[in-house]
């Protein structure tokens, strides 16, 4: 069960969303249930489902291309900004909300690379391998969803100064 | 690790809590792998026969959001639908359409296995959430599916089953057993499938019974371990709870918070703040 915790904690993570989560975990599950035989005798069953729940995150309504279009209202995330010198507890609590609205604002490739980097702890080669691309484009993917966070501040920003101008 | 890395990390974690309940996923996927090894065989046996002319009805006008059959390993069925069109609104779907398709179709009584079969009428591979989606937006445009709605596959006497199950898997992870030990219970007690004898074995757990295998200790930490999170967080504490735990405790992190927490909870302690 603690497998299965780890699992369910992975897929929320990665989708944002609990529901999705939880429907793709069972869809994967209820699949590797059938052929579980085969999957156990791989070199690692673990790893092996993680992979199934992150391709079957990537593809999931792949042909809509839905994008969670967040208004542009409030301060955007340049977290580092928002932050006293001196770290803050409640201003932590505020930021991850804030910086997890933000995740869901990003396309689920740059978003899959920002938590097998940052949450699962995978280095650039392992994510490429995951993904089936170069270490070049993990990186790339990276720079642009971190950069898509800050320049959605700047964005912000400069529609404030126009405005005001 | 840069601030930005750290400040997604705590982000991730903090967000963790929103997973859902292990032991009735657990449950539900028993289940829906039993029904839908079942009923794919049926299908695949029986084929359009079986579907009838009112489902092949039903597939000729084919969904206009999910793409036609791209010969993937989807759930394809013998049967003679023409192809499907080009989508023809996929660009314009939203998240609020598809929460509001999806409501339409679990509400009508459809479940899983009915996107399964809808998704093989319509010959298309697609995720079954898309599937979901699709027959949702169709009963809020009036049409009738091909199918009749088959409520997922628990009428009361499965629910109360699956509940139990659910207990006695919690019963056997929580005592530290995993999916290796399961193949070996089963192997001692001739059973077929090593799921079957997790539950078995969870169920002799919680008649106070011994097994005849032992988990390993690395395994039974590490499901102490998640009994302590999961009661940290049943009990309403919350990320920034175990961050201020951690620092009056002197702790390293907040994960070691939510464990050492969760530990006087589960023994029947109070923490020092509420959550």
């Amino acid at each position: 069960m603690a497998r299965l915790t780890s699992l369910l904690r992975y897929a929320v993570v990665l989708t944002g969303d609990r529901d999705l989560a939880q429907d793709i975990v069972q869809e994967v599950l209820a699949r590797t249930h059938v052929r579980w035989g085969r999957i156990s005798g791989s070199e690692s069953p673990e790893a092996y489902v993680r992979r199934m729940v992150l391709n079957e995150y990537l593809s999931w309504r792949r042909t809509w291309a839905v994008r969670h279009v967040q208004p542009v209202g409030e301060r955007l995330v340049d977290l580092d900004d928002a932050r006293g010198p001196v770290g803050d507890h409640a201003q932590d609590v505020v930021d991850a909300d804030e910086l997890w609205r933000r995740l869901a604002t990003l396309g689920r490739k740059q978003r899959a690379v920002l938590v097998l980097r940052y949450y699962e702890q995978l280095e650039d080669t392992a994510i490429a391998e995951l993904l089936g691309c170069s270490p070049a484009t993990v990186r790339s993917q990276a720079s642009k969803a971190l950069r898509t966070l800050r320049l959605s501040s700047e964005r912000q920003e400069r529609i404030h100064a126009e405005e005001k101008s | 690790m840069t601030d930005h890395g750290e400040q997604l990390r705590e982000t991730f974690e903090t967000h963790e809590y929103l997973a859902p309940d292990p032991a009735a996923v657990y449950a539900r996927v028993r289940e829906l792998s039993r029904v839908y090894k079942r009923r794919r065989r049926g299908v695949q046996v029986a084929g359009s026969a079986v579907l009838g002319a009112g489902l092949i009805a039903g597939a000729a006008q084919l969904p206009s959001v999910l793409p036609g059959p791209s010969g993937g390993a989807g759930m394809a069925l013998p049967l003679g639908a023409p192809a499907s069109p080009v989508p023809s609104v996929a660009a314009s779907y939203s998240q609020a359409d598809l929460d509001r398709d999806w409501a339409a179709y679990f509400n009508a009584g459809y479940g899983y296995d009915d996107a399964m079969q809808l998704a093989a009428l319509w010959h298309t591979n697609q995720n079954i959430g898309n599937v979901k989606a699709e027959a949702g937006r169709r009963l809020l445009a009036g049409e009738t599916l091909p199918i009749a709605p088959h409520p997922n596959p628990s009428p009361s006497v499965d629910e109360v089953a699956a509940a139990a199950d659910a207990a006695a898997l919690r019963a056997f992870f929580d005592a530290g057993y995993v999916w290796d030990d399961a193949v070996q219970l089963a192997t001692l007690w001739n059973l077929p499938d090593p799921s079957d004898a997790k539950v078995a074995a969870g169920k002799k757990l919680e008649e106070g019974q011994t097994l005849p295998v032992q988990p390993k200790p690395e395994n039974v930490a590490a499901a102490k371990e998640s009994a302590a999170v999961d009661k940290f967080f049943a009990a309403g504490y919350t990320y920034e709870d175990a961050v201020e735990l951690a620092k009056l405790w002197n702790l390293k992190d907040a994960a070691a918070a939510k464990i050492a927490g969760g530990e006087k909870l589960l023994a029947g302690q109070t923490l020092p703040i509420q959550p």
